[in-house]
């Protein structure tokens, strides 16, 4: 099952985050807890856990990208 | 215990501590991962922990939303701060809860609000019941130095000074409130304190907090009166996870505070000093993150409570009350509302040994200045106390005792002076239950004097009050209109598990009418029907019974009127109104509040949008209530803007023909 990565909420204030750095390429294996992303808003510059185990399918962003919270940014294709 | 033969236990103090820092990163990470929508850390506060070590089954605590670390010292399973922070239906508050919110009867933990210091009342109370039954107890009532500007602090000290009661307040001094730097705000630091012994302590050490909060424990213990804790610690994280200090503090004032975070400080003097070993400390670390994360992982597949859950824990069940137990024969053939107050309230303290009455100038010889409560603090002495003249002291330590031992009567001396009681009415008394998921209730029976139709009273001494009570969920609200009725209805409120608000129509005061000798309890929600008929509905209540009926007096005798006094306003007899509506297909209110967002609109639109109702209407239902304005001063603007009964009068002869 493909399950969609998106981006974190931030309090009510943030509307937008930047994606600053991909961790994983497609392809890759990515387990639970392990950064697979960072982000910047305005105040924060944070890694983004991944929520499951799985394999990253694709990115929906690319780095230096400005995106709305709840924007999807990965597939992830979880273990069955 | 007086806490003095307890010795520091280190180790535990660091494992405990730890396991909370690893739950706040792993709440962290859950947020980001989008599994928790919020969250609150205690990173920097886990020294609070060492209370855990200090206290036992019979003391309560009342937490701030920093002390997940004492939480888990006093026993607190990681799953249940798991369950808090994800909204389970298996978490103590069902689900209801904000992270940070703590509660946890069977460890002493009275559920926490977010209304800041509006616990500190409460914890008051509860020091007081303790006090009274000799437990032994203390209430730990734990704050932000922020909030202890608000009134409820300076209140509760002041409180706990006067009775010389088992608190220790615990000030948690991070010094920041959210973003605002409080070093020069605080009470300590404008010598404001001086009423109470304050320790300050350097909360960052263990060992260093151990010792001085078992020596004011102690002294607590003994009986030396309350104490303030002062501890000096820093906030780690940001305030919450909606929250980033990096906003508002230099890169090197987070880093300072971070240099100093007792968890490293206290692992690294109990490797220099052989304790442990570096092994050790790494083989713990990764014990508790295994640990945690397994607890928390387990948690997000528990279920989540249904919708419908939300409507449980309003009010419990209706109490049922058994014919009034007169405390003694009675000849008297008439009676004032405010005689048959005291002698209900002398009926209710006799049979229940439990209750207790607080409020200002209660005590004889005055006996309350309506004369309410005269006679009871000689006959039942110990147990009625002048409060100070200071509502919101009434209510808060009120929900103190009630929810831990002794149901309280308080009496407001006019509900126009609940303005500043209705913080802890609307956060504490109305929502103790729900909040709780009913693990703590809140059987507080409140009583005022109201209403205008009274001279020399002006605005502050005239108004209703009903409306603001009646739009709480969890409060019940009743207006008696005869003797009897009161004594009825008090009889009822001696008997409910939750907050009832009783408002006595001060006009009634002076009226003197004839009292049954069988004394019924008056079911909350029943309305009297005071007068069968078929061509109008007409709805009264308080005040208003006897516009109306003076009302009918000024009308041909033939006119049919269904007259109703509600009685109870929260919950109100709609079956019987929409049943008599059905009947005549009219409707008038009268009610002496002021019209907007009021009881009397609240039954035009319900009874409007029933479509049994509706159906029979002959003509759209009205209300007769004051306009938006207060209640002035001179018999003028009393006479001009409360229903009198020639208005009530021109209105059902409006409404129904009549002549």
């Amino acid at each position: 099952m493909i399950k969609v990565l998106a981006v974190p909420t931030y309090g009510y204030a943030v509307e937008k985050v930047v994606i600053t750095r991909l961790l994983k390429m497609p392809g890759d294996r990515i387990t639970l807890d392990e950064p697979v992303y960072e982000l910047e808003t305005d105040k924060v510059n944070q890694e983004v856990e991944a929520p499951f185990d799985g394999r990253l399918v694709r990115w929906w962003v690319t780095e230096g990208e400005i995106v709305p919270v709840g924007h999807p940014v990965a597939d992830v294709e979880v273990d069955a | 215990m007086d806490g003095s033969g307890v010795f520091f236990e280190p180790l535990l103090a660091l494992e405990t501590m730890m396991i909370s820092r690893e739950c706040d990163r792993r709440e962290a990470i859950l947020v980001r991962q989008g599994k928790a929508p919020f969250h609150v850390s205690s990173a920097g506060h886990e020294t609070l922990a060492v209370l855990g070590q200090l206290t036992g089954p019979g003391d309560l605590v009342f937490p701030h939303y920093r002390d997940k670390a004492l939480m888990l010292a006093l026993g607190m399973p990681v799953k249940d701060l798991a369950r808090l922070l994800l909204g389970k239906a298996q978490a103590e508050a069902k689900g209801r809860q904000m992270p940070g919110h703590f509660g946890d009867r069977g460890r002493g933990v009275w559920s926490a609000l977010s209304p800041v210091a509006h616990h500190l009342l409460p914890a008051c109370g509860a020091a007081w019941a303790m006090k009274r039954n000799g437990t032994g107890g203390v209430a730990l009532a734990l704050t932000g130095e922020a909030s202890c500007r608000q009134g409820e602090f300076f209140e509760a000290v002041a409180f706990a000074v006067e009775r010389r009661l088992p608190v220790l307040f615990v000030v948690e001094d991070n010094h920041l409130g959210i973003s605002t730097p409080t070093d020069e705000l605080s009470p300590l630091a404008l010598g404001m304190l001086d009423g109470v012994p304050v320790t300050k302590v350097d909360a960052r050490d263990p060992r260093e907090f151990h010792d001085a909060a078992r020596a004011v424990l102690s002294g607590i213990r003994n009986g030396n009166g309350p104490a303030i804790l002062w501890c000096d610690l820093d906030r780690l994280d940001s305030h919450t996870s909606f929250d980033d200090q990096r906003a508002y503090l230099p890169e090197d004032v987070i880093r300072a505070k971070w240099e100093r975070d007792p968890i490293i400080t206290s692992t690294e003097k109990l490797v220099a000093g052989g304790v442990l070993t570096e092994q050790d400390v790494a083989d713990l670390r990764q014990r508790i993150t295994q640990d945690v994360a397994k607890a928390y992982h387990d948690v997000l597949d528990e279920p989540d409570p249904s919708p419908g859950d939300a409507l449980e824990d309003r009010l419990g069940p209706a109490p049922n009350a058994p014919q009034f137990a007169s405390p003694r024969e009675f000849e008297a053939p008439a009676w004032t509302m405010a005689r048959a107050v005291d002698f209900a309230l002398e009926g209710i303290f006799a049979q229940s040994p439990q209750c207790m009455l607080f409020g200002e100038d209660v005590e004889d010889p005055k006996g309350g200045v309506f004369g309410l409560t005269k006679g009871l603090s000689t006959r039942f002495p110990g147990r009625v106390f002048n409060s100070p003249l200071a509502e919101a002291t009434i209510a808060g330590v009120a929900a103190g005792l009630a929810s831990t031992g002794p149901r309280a009567f308080v009496e407001m001396q006019f509900v126009d002076f609940c303005g500043p009681a209705m913080s802890q009415i609307i956060n504490n008394l109305a929502t103790l239950r729900w909040r709780s998921a009913g693990t703590w209730t809140c059987p507080v029976v409140i009583f005022a004097p109201c209403g205008g139709y009274v001279s020399g009273a002006g605005m502050w001494h005239s108004q209703s009050g009903e409306s603001a009570f009646c739009q709480i969920p969890g409060l019940r609200v009743v207006v008696p209109s005869t003797a009897a009725d009161a004594v009825g209805l008090f009889w009822t409120a001696a008997h409910a598990d939750d907050p009832t608000v009783i408002l006595l129509p001060k006009r009634l005061f002076r009226v003197s009418e004839p009292i049954p000798k069988d004394l019924p309890a008056i079911p909350f929600g029943k309305a009297a029907r005071l007068r069968e008929g078929q061509d109008l509905t007409l709805v009264c209540w308080g005040n208003t019974v006897r516009i109306a009926q003076e009302a009918l007096a000024l009308l041909d005798p033939g006119i049919s009127v269904d007259l109703f006094d509600l009685r109870s306003l929260s919950p109100w007899d709609k079956p019987a109104i929409l049943a008599s509506v059905g009947r005549t297909g009219r409707l008038l209110v009268v009610q002496e509040d002021n019209g907007g967002c009021s009881v009397g609109q609240m039954i035009l639109g319900e009874i409007s949008a029933d479509p049994s109702a509706w159906n029979s209407l002959k003509c759209p239902p009205r209300l007769l209530s004051r306009p938006d304005v207060h209640v002035g001063f001179g018999q003028a603007y009393i006479d001009a803007y409360l229903p009198q009964p020639q208005a009530v009068a021109d209105q059902i002869r409006d409404l129904t023909g009549a002549s």
